[in-house]
């Protein structure tokens, strides 16, 4: 298991990208709504709540990842749900802030010397002992 | 003594006689469009309007009640006086149909004094309908920013595989 955190902000990159492009292909889809609040709302709840779990699961990686990808998650929700429903993109601008800074973090960040170390150590084989003579 | 009851029934010139308006899924739009109310007869007539119908929701008419002065009479070809309505149809996001229709009325209101008189109605049929849906038009920032995330995806994959 390697990069487990830079492939969950990889992901998380590629659905906040999938939500812009919903956005300027088919910006109607995000009108139905669930409860109180349109589907923008919740689709980006939905990709950050992601963000947040992987986060959380892999912080044994890199802590800094995690606080990263933690404080700004429900930012990202509310600039999209605002940028959407007042049809304002200086929001947006900052929902795909967000991912293009942690994926550049996520990038940039070298792994730990322990777990680099691990990485280029071969597996340990089980070695036959010899049986004790009797 | 006899009394003697006169029936005026007037006639209301309007123009156009129907819209059909189309507009994209999924945008906030306000189209306004305007309504020629003329009056051919010899009296003046006071006229009031209202929205019948699913679309009614979407629009509303300025004024919505006015008079119009004396005209030369229907036969005769001289200018009529005339009053232009403005009709404003805001269309929120959220539709539900992709069909919306009714008619905008005007109502010629009875004309006092000594004669009887007969309100005239006559309306315009207008046709709403929710097509495609809408593309939103990003501004070049927004579009530049979609295009460096698409290259990052791409070269940090790479790049980490190397790091490794």
């Amino acid at each position: 298991m390697k990069h487990n955190q830079f492939y969950g902000i990889w992901i998380y990159s590629i659905l906040c990208l999938l939500l812009a492009f919903l956005y300027k292909n088919a910006t109607g889809v995000f009108e139905t709504k669930i409860g109180d609040y349109n589907l923008s709302l919740w689709s980006a709840l939905a990709v950050n709540v992601f963000l947040i779990v992987y986060s959380i699961l892999t912080f044994r990686e890199s802590k800094i990842i995690t606080i990263l990808g933690i404080i700004p998650a429900p930012f990202s929700t509310y600039l999209f749900y605002q940028s959407w429903t007042k049809m304002s993109y200086e929001y947006l601008a900052g929902f795909l802030a967000i991912p293009i800074i942690l994926l550049l973090v996520a990038t940039l960040l070298k792994p730990k010397p322990r777990q680099r170390l691990m990485e280029s150590m071969p597996a340990i084989q089980p070695q036959a002992r010899p049986l004790p003579r009797t | 003594m006899g009394i003697c009851l006169v029936t005026i029934v007037n006639a209301i010139g309007l123009s156009p006689l129907s819209m059909d308006i189309t507009v994209e899924k999924g945008k906030e739009v306000e189209i306004v469009r305007n309504i020629q109310v003329s009056n051919p007869e010899e009296s003046p007539i006071r006229i009031s309007t209202r929205v019948t119908g699913a679309v009614a929701d979407f629009i509303t008419i300025q004024p919505d009640s006015f008079e119009l002065p004396a005209g030369p009479g229907i036969r005769s070809t001289e200018a009529r006086p005339y009053k232009w309505v403005t009709v404003t149809f805001k269309i929120p996001r959220e539709v539900k149909q992709s069909k919306y229709t009714g008619e905008i009325v005007f109502t010629q209101q009875p004309v006092l004094g000594g004669t009887m008189g007969v309100s005239a109605e006559l309306g315009i049929g207008v046709s709403l309908n929710i097509g495609q849906m809408a593309l939103a038009e990003f501004p070049p920032y927004i579009l530049i920013m979609m295009f460096v995330m698409v290259v990052l995806l791409v070269i940090s994959v790479g790049f980490k595989r190397k790091m490794v």
